[in-house]
């Protein structure tokens, strides 16, 4: 079924409104009971490549979750649709209930794999910008962290390094008090010492309850903390278990993912 | 379940807060140019000394130009830095509409055009009016009434339609560049995006001026201006003798084009755009 063409009143319903939000969103099949993400024959394709070939799955709330997949698997895609940054896909994604959209996206704190500041502003400007539009936003928190961060207030995002900018966003993004976390490489480009702080960084400022779920392809760094993984590759869902379940005979996530990846690379 | 409780509020006052807030970094800066170089010709304009008058006079005439320029610039630059560059993740995350994103810039950068238009218009008045001098005005407003062509109060009447229907045109243009730039980050044009840009703009443009010129010739809304001063709304043609009659439906026509394509892009915000 086309997202679009689902009955009853969507979020599409809500986002016709020229300035307002509509007031109704009525009861929906929305998947499992506890699943905070419900995804159901999702597919999506760039022209003739279908990067998700009607993939189903639910991810269950306040878990910590590795979306993990090789190059070109679809992680990025399947996470811009979460966030609402892709809409002309088919089938059916709910986040806690809704379809991404306005409601969504103020529920979900999105960590892009890209610097996404505008390059004029400075520290204290883009956690103002936030402030602004995520009421779950914690000013006082975020002001506090830049100084634990090290960050200067009132450097331009433009002239910081690498890791600056990676500390920024991370802060931006782990200052909110939000349901679920979508972290798109969160650890991408960084040094080992930088990669643990963001770890734990995450891992501290995470409200109890709340859903993380992470892309990555640094498996052995964030193998300890995931409660459960969800690999996709070649269109499809490969695998979903939980950590314990999947380590329980003796092999480590890292292991299992070369295994179902394997053929990927053989000559 | 129901949507009540998760019902976030409306962001659009901090929308429009915070693209006037980036834009104003840049369109401010030329403003203030343009304060220095009016404060520059009020003092010397009555010291005695051409060459400074001259400057003066040079300078107040291109610096509006400037203004005008500088804004559109911006209005262009800023939507497709904000919108479609990898800033675009954070603006299309944010828990706002599509209408809402693209009306708050419409709304911001429209009043910034305006603005800059009418600073630029009052500029220009003010060193017509000193370069003309009261007295010549009064002759010259003899003259042409002796020779049958419309008197200054009918060319001003005349120039301020013009004014107005330079204005509702160029916002149309905005409204177009944005469509363009729009269309163009589809996944289609996308590889191609500043091509397909240029093309679609042109498209638009030679689409609009024929609508214009069908509009024009066939539907006539006129606005009459009599010389005692009441004014009139009329659908029809109709030549004054004791006034000025003005055709309206041009102006409709882009004012219902500006509001078509503002559904249109933001209907493709909304569904088709791929931020890379």
């Amino acid at each position: 079924m086309d997202n679009n063409n689902f009955p009853g009143k969507s979020q599409d319903f809500i986002e016709d409104a020229p300035f307002e939000f509509e007031e109704i969103q009525p009861e929906i099949n929305t998947g499992k009971k506890d699943s905070i993400i419900s995804v159901r024959n999702l597919s999506k394709s760039y022209g003739s490549k279908k990067v998700l070939d009607g993939v189903s799955f639910d991810l269950e709330r306040g878990h910590i979750i590795g979306l993990l997949g090789p190059n070109g698997s679809g992680k990025t895609s399947l996470i811009k649709i979460f966030t609402g940054l892709i809409n002309d896909y088919s089938g059916d994604v709910f986040i806690d209930g809704h379809r991404p959209g306005v409601i969504t996206k103020a529920k979900v704190a999105y960590l892009p794999e890209k610097t996404y500041l505008a390059s004029y502003m400075t520290v204290d400007d883009s956690i103002n910008y936030i402030a602004d539009f995520y009421d779950d936003f914690d000013k006082k928190k975020a002001m506090s962290m830049v100084d634990v961060f090290q960050l200067p207030h009132k450097q331009k995002v433009k002239t910081m390094s690498k890791g600056q900018q990676e500390k920024i966003q991370l802060l931006l993004v782990m200052c909110r008090n939000a349901e679920i976390y979508i972290l798109d490489e969160p650890m991408g480009g960084v040094d080992p010492a930088a990669r643990d702080f963001i770890l734990q960084a995450i891992l501290q400022n995470r409200p109890e309850g709340s859903t993380i779920l992470m892309s990555t392809h640094l498996i052995h760094d964030i193998e300890p903390v995931l409660d459960s993984i969800i690999m996709i590759g070649h269109g499809s869902l490969l695998k979903q278990d939980t950590t314990a379940n999947l380590t329980a005979k003796g092999q480590t996530i890292n292991e299992i993912f070369k295994e179902v990846f394997r053929n990927d690379w053989e000559f | 379940m129901t949507g009540n409780s998760d019902k976030p509020k409306n962001k659009m006052g901090m929308l429009l807060k915070n693209d006037f807030l980036a834009s104003s970094r840049v369109i401010s800066l030329i403003y203030i140019v343009e304060i220095i170089a009016y404060v520059f010709f009020m003092i010397i304009k009555d010291r005695g000394n051409n060459r400074l008058l001259a400057l003066g006079i040079v300078l107040n005439f291109a610096i509006p130009f400037l203004l005008i320029f500088v804004s559109l610039f911006f209005v262009i630059y800023d939507f497709n830095k904000s919108l479609y560059s990898q800033q675009g993740y954070l603006t299309y995350s944010l828990p706002v509409t599509a209408k809402q994103l693209l009306g708050s810039k419409m709304i911001v950068y429209g009043l910034w055009m305006f603005v800059s238009y009418a600073v630029a218009l009052f500029v220009w008045g003010y060193l017509a009016s000193y370069a003309e001098g009261n007295e010549n005005v009064k002759m010259a407003d003899v003259a042409l009434t002796l020779f049958g062509m419309p008197s200054i109060a009918h060319i001003k009447v005349y120039l301020f339609y013009y004014m107005i229907m330079f204005f509702v045109i160029l916002f149309s243009f905005i409204s177009m560049i944005y469509f363009a730039i729009t269309a163009s980050h589809m996944r289609t044009f996308q590889n191609a995006n500043f091509i397909s840009a240029v093309i679609i703009f042109f498209v638009c443009a030679i689409i609009m001026f024929v609508m214009i010129a069908i509009v024009d010739k066939n539907i006539f809304i006129s606005f009459l201006v009599y010389d005692d001063g009441p004014t009139k709304l009329v659908i029809g043609k109709k030549n004054l003798e004791d006034g000025v009659s003005l055709p309206m439906s041009p102006i409709f026509y882009l004012i219902i084009q500006d509001i078509a394509l503002f559904f249109i892009t933001s209907s493709i915000m909304k569904k088709w755009i791929n931020i890379k």
